[in-house]
Parts: structure tokens; sequence; C-alpha cells
């Protein structure tokens, strides 16, 4: 079993209701993680300010310290990270899928992945060093997993199939600190601007307009929703079996 | 019967094959009346009634042929007077054929811009998403840009019909992109005609291909459209919307673009020189699917739960239903606290939301908690011997009977003997 040489990229959220500072979820995932793995050495980039009020909440995992390389607020921190991670080397770099912001579409790993020249594993769930190599079991939809192997350097995305993150502890967050880098970094604003703009979804009446069943149509014009399509007053579990067979076999469900 | 007849008979037969001709009903009177009419002259020129032959017209709506009328009435060559009468107002079998719909098929020749449309890979056709892919590229298309499209099924009619100018034909492209080669593939193609746009549909495995082309291309993404325009492209986000301008590339999902069936376009096959790419070393090695036992799936992933309440006895009988059925068991509050089953298997407000396809919720009440983490289900039974119980206005199909004996009765129509509690 080696020990490895780890690297996590943190970043912030807000809650969607309060709008309070707090961990990115994913990130949590991420570094919670990597905290679980045997490392050698564990480095936790933040491209950004070093004043941001969800670092000591990172902190409070049980991190020693974060390093942080400056950034502004507008500027893409894909330049940043490729400067910081360029010359660190690791061997495995975890980050979120997805960031926290509404632009967020989970590209800056790859395009982290194509400048470093390592391969990306999106999705995982797990990680175990061996001497052959590092396995990783990957997250797919409907709950299944996929087992991977790698014997090189790769970058690690990791969502919501990752391991619930620790709390944040106070005393821990007291201990550990925050280490700005000196070096300038030059850094480019973002190249891709993407509007949010807060309001209702467009009615699914306007999508279902010529794909959808007669039924589903009206559901969404009237607002019913897919509710109530019958009762049966089964007065026999026999024949409430025989439906219920029925129902799930119109649904392609029927072992 | 001869033209010298002074009365003559109406050829029924005639009549008859003017009426299903002229497809309206015919007045018969009418029609004795004109032939009547030009058999009384009783001479070689007959003259017609003008105000009859102007009431048919006026009667059948239709515009005859002048010619035609005007020569009612005169005797054919070797047929007779009113069947020739009759005879000049019918349409031929060829006008009473439907015609053709022939569309015009629209052509470009020498395109300027392409726009690389990546469909579903199946080999049967254009399938309804592929169609709107390509009708989402109609609407980004500017004039001198052609929509090619990458499939393995080649057919230029279909793909024409279904709104493509060009047809980019490769072996189909496997399902997880994993496989180095695929991808590569497509980034060779995109290097090759420098398409303005690439559009994919999406799904995890093509949204995954769309931020490695992204990356590779040093292009603009976006992912995940609900919408998209001329100058506009968005998705939903939590209560929102985050739009952007059309970016070079998208993934779409279903019901972004209408297509439009009136239009046809070419769906010529275009030779891309492609350098051939090699089977590269795939980086990650692949040991495929882990075998998960699907009863205790994380609830948040899950797409079909069958669930138990305080109604449900016999937990065993249960466990083997969910084996049975390949479903993922949960539970309420109640079950959990009472130890039956783990807590990471309770659904609710303190447990987990799930969002499910199906729900199958045996001997649950349907406490509010409850309700509000299977809110985003989309199919719920329910199964309860209280027909007013709380789930059963949620449900969207409530069975009444008792939850515990139906399981059993469920498996034994499944063929298997109910395991004691």
């Amino acid at each position: 079993m080696r020990a490895l040489r780890l690297a996590v990229l943190i970043s912030g959220a807000r809650h969607p209701l309060t709008q309070r500072p707090q961990r990115s979820d994913r990130d949590a995932r991420a570094l919670e993680l990597a905290l679980r793995q045997d490392h050698q050495e564990m480095t936790v980039i933040h491209a950004g300010s070093a004043s941001e009020p969800f670092l000591p909440l990172y902190l409070g995992m049980g991190v020693p310290f974060i390093e942080v390389v400056p950034c502004p607020d507008t500027h893409d921190p894909f330049d940043a990270l490729l400067f910081r991670l360029a010359a660190l080397q690791p061997d495995i770099i975890l980050c979120g899928a997805l960031g926290s912001k509404p632009s967020s579409q989970g590209l800056l790993p790859y395009r982290l992945a194509h400048h470093l020249n390592l391969p990306i594993a999106e999705q995982i769930a797990e990680i175990a060093a061996s001497d052959n190599g590092i396995d990783l079991i990957q997250a797919e939809q409907g709950g299944r997993r996929r087992r991977l192997r790698t014997s090189r350097s790769l970058i690690v995305t990791v969502g919501s199939a990752g391991p619930p993150p620790r709390l944040s502890a106070f005393a821990k967050r007291r201990d550990g600190h925050v280490v700005t880098l000196t070096q300038p970094v030059e850094t480019r604003a973002f190249k891709q601007s993407i509007d949010f703009r807060p309001g209702k979804r467009p009615s699914s009446a306007a999508r279902l307009q010529w794909t959808a069943r007669p039924e589903d149509r009206l559901a969404a014009v009237t607002g019913a929703g897919s509710r109530r399509d019958t009762t049966v007053k089964a007065t026999t579990p026999d024949e409430a079996a025989a439906f219920l067979l029925d129902w799930l076999a119109e649904r392609g469900l029927r072992s | 019967m001869s033209r010298n007849h002074a009365r003559t008979h109406i050829d029924l037969a005639a009549l008859f094959v003017a009426r299903e001709a002229l497809g309206k009903r015919a007045d018969p009177r009418g029609m004795r009346r004109v032939a009547m009419r030009a058999a009384d002259t009783g001479s070689l020129r007959p003259r017609y009634d003008l105000a009859v032959m102007q009431g048919l017209r006026v009667k059948f709506g239709r515009r005859r042929d002048p010619f035609k009328i005007r020569f009612a009435g005169k005797p054919s060559v070797g047929g007779d007077l009113e069947l020739f009468t009759l005879r000049s107002m019918i349409k031929t079998e060829a006008d009473c054929a439907p015609r053709q719909q022939y569309r015009a098929v629209q052509l470009i020749e020498g395109p300027d811009r392409y726009i690389l449309v990546v469909t579903e890979q199946t080999s049967d056709g254009p399938t309804d998403a592929d169609r709107e892919s390509l009708a989402a590229a109609r609407l980004l298309a500017r004039t001198g840009t052609a929509i090619a499209v990458m499939t393995p099924f080649v057919n230029e009619e279909a793909w024409g019909a279904a709104g493509a100018d060009r047809i980019v034909v490769t072996s189909s492209l496997s399902d997880r992109f994993e496989n180095s080669l695929d991808w590569a593939k497509l980034v060779a193609v995109m290097e090759v005609l420098q398409p303005e746009h690439l559009l994919l549909p999406s799904s995890p495995a093509c949204n995954h291909a769309a931020l490695r082309i992204a990356a590779a291309t040093d292009s603009d993404l976006f992912l995940d459209a609900d919408q998209i325009g001329t100058s506009e492209v968005a998705r939903t986000w939590q209560h929102g919307m985050v739009s952007s301008r059309p970016t070079r590339i998208m993934t779409l999902k279903r019901g972004c673009a209408a297509p439009d069936r009136t239009q046809c376009f070419e769906g010529r096959v275009l030779d891309v020189p492609v350098t051939p790419v090699e089977r590269l070393e795939s980086e990650l090695e692949d040991f495929g699917l882990i075998q998960t036992d699907v009863r205790f799936l994380p609830l948040a992933e899950a797409e079909f739960i069958v669930a138990v309440g305080a109604g449900v006895k016999n937990i065993s009988a249960l466990c083997q239903l969910a084996d049975r059925l390949g479903a993922t068991i949960g539970a309420t509050r109640v079950v959990c606290d009472n130890g039956a089953l783990p807590r990471d298997r309770q659904v609710g407000a303190s447990g987990t939301i799930v969002r499910a396809n199906i729900y199958v919720a045996l001997g649950i009440s349907g406490a509010v908690q409850h309700l509000q983490g299977i809110e985003s289900c989309r199919d719920l039974i329910a199964i309860n011997i209280d027909a007013y119980a709380p789930i059963m206005r949620r449900a969207n199909v409530a069975l009444v009977t008792d939850a515990d004996k139906m399981i059993s009765a469920v498996l034994s129509r499944l063929g298997e003997t109910t395991c004691a509690p």
C-alpha cells in the first residue's frame, strides 16, 4: 500500500434559502474521500481570496492548512489552479463534480485533465490504493457501481455518491490556518458569460407539445399532474396481487 | 341505345359513377333533367339548358371544364348522348386519385459551415430525439450552413426527411464513450469539418463526451439545454433559468425543439477524410459493473422502491418480494424505530427524499413527513387496509386490502412460497 500524494480542490457555496456561506457538498465529499486515504501528503487548494467565510468550515474537517491561490472573483480560477497543480504534481487530484454557481457545468476538472495530460474518472464513490495501482468505484445512474483501476496519476471527480462529509468542528477549525500563495498568478476573466435569471420554470405544457401522449398534455395544462388514475377497491389480496403485477408489467418492471 | 330515341333511359350506372367520382351526392333529378333536355331537342345539334347546367355547377360547387360543358350533349363518336353528358362531368380516374404529397427537397451545395449533430446511435433510424436535435440545429443554422448528422444508420431519405443535409457515417459510438476510440473519432471528425456547433443528446455518457471535447478543443459548452432559440439557450437551475448565447458544444434535453415535418432535406452521405484512429490504450481499466444487491441500494439513487410501514409484519417476506421484483427496500420511521430495518432505509423528511419512478407503499398510512419524502416520485401505488389513509389520496392507484396477505399472494403468483417472519 503506497502512500499517496493528494490534492483537493475546494470552493464555497451558499445555502439556497438563507444564502449563508457553507461548504460545497460535493467538494466536502471529495475532501472526506481524501481524508479517508492513507496519504503521505495532502494539499487542499482554493482559488480565490483567503478571507472567504467558508474556508474555516473546511479547516474544521481536520485539515491542517488550506492553500489559497489569489484569483479575483470575476476571473476564471482555471489558470490559478493549473499553475499550482503543475508545480505540485500530486498522485490524485480530487474535486467536486459540479460547482455551486448557476453557471457551473463541471468543465473545470476536464480542462485541468486536458492541460495536465491526466486521465479523469468522474463520479467516484470510493478509492483504494494498492500495490497494483489505484482502485476506484464509480457511481452510475440507478445505483449501479463500476470498478475501475489505474496505475498512473489521475483527476477524480466526486458527486453526490461520495462519502458523507464529516462535521466541521470548532477546535479543529481553530487549529488550522489558511496560507496564501505569494507568487503572483496571471488569471483571465471568464470566457463564456452565463446568466442566471430567477423565475418560473417553463411550463411543461410547452415542452410536451408534440411528443407526449394526450393524457400527459392534458395533465400538464390543467396542472393536475399524473394523480389519481384509478382506485381499485380490491376485495381479496389475490385480486390486488394480480393488479399490482399487471401494473408493474405495464411499466416494464415485472420480473 | 341510339341517339334517335326521343326518350332515352338514364344510364344509372353512369349516374352512379358520376356521383362517386364527383364525391358529392348528385341530385339524380337534376342529372335526369339535363339528359332529358338534351334528348328532347332530338336534333343532331342539341342545345343545352344553361340554367340547368349553371344549377348543376353551383350544386356541385366545382368549376367545370367549360369546354366540356359547352359540348355537353354533343354525342361523341360511338357514345351515347346522355352518357356523354354525364361523363363530361365526371372526372377521370386519374383526377380522382389522391394527389401525391411531394415535398420540395431543399438542397445546399458547397456549404460555408456545418453543424454536427450526434444521434442516439441506434441502428434503426432517426428517433424522435434525433429529430428534435436536428430541429434545434435548424434553428441555429444560417444560410449556407449544412447540418451533418453522425450516425451508423445510412438512409438518405430517412435522414433527409428528419432534417439532415449531410450524413457522416460512423460505426456505432459506444454507450459509455469510455472507449477512447469513440470520442477521439468524434474529435477527428470535428477537426476536419470544423463545425460551428456540435449538438448531442443529454445523457450521462454524452455529457461526459461533451465535457471532454470542450476541454480538448477549448470551446464553450452548455449542458442539459431545456430551451433553445436562435440567440439564446437555457436550462433550469434551482428556482430559475440559466441562459447563455448558443455555445459551440451543446447537449439537449428532450423536448427543447419541435421538429418541422413539412420540410425535407437532402441527407447526402458526406465523405469525411478522417485519419484512421487506432485503438488507444485506455487510461482507466474497466472491470465492469459490480454486483450490488438491488434491495439495499442507496435510496436517493433508486428508481424502483417497495416501502413498508407499520401495516406489514412479515419483513422477511417483503425482502423476498423485493428480491424477486428487483426493487429497493424502503421503510417508514416507525419500522426503522422498531429495528425491523436499518435507519438508512428510512424514507421521509428526516430520512431520505426519494425520486423514484415507481414507489410501492405497503401498509403505509402516509404521515406528512413521509409524503414529503415521496413528493417527487412519479408513479405511486398504495396498499392499505384503510381506504381513508392520507396516502390513498396522494397515490396514483390505491388498493384497499391487507398488505401482508397481498405480499403472500404476489409471491405465490410469482411461484414462490412465503417465508416465515
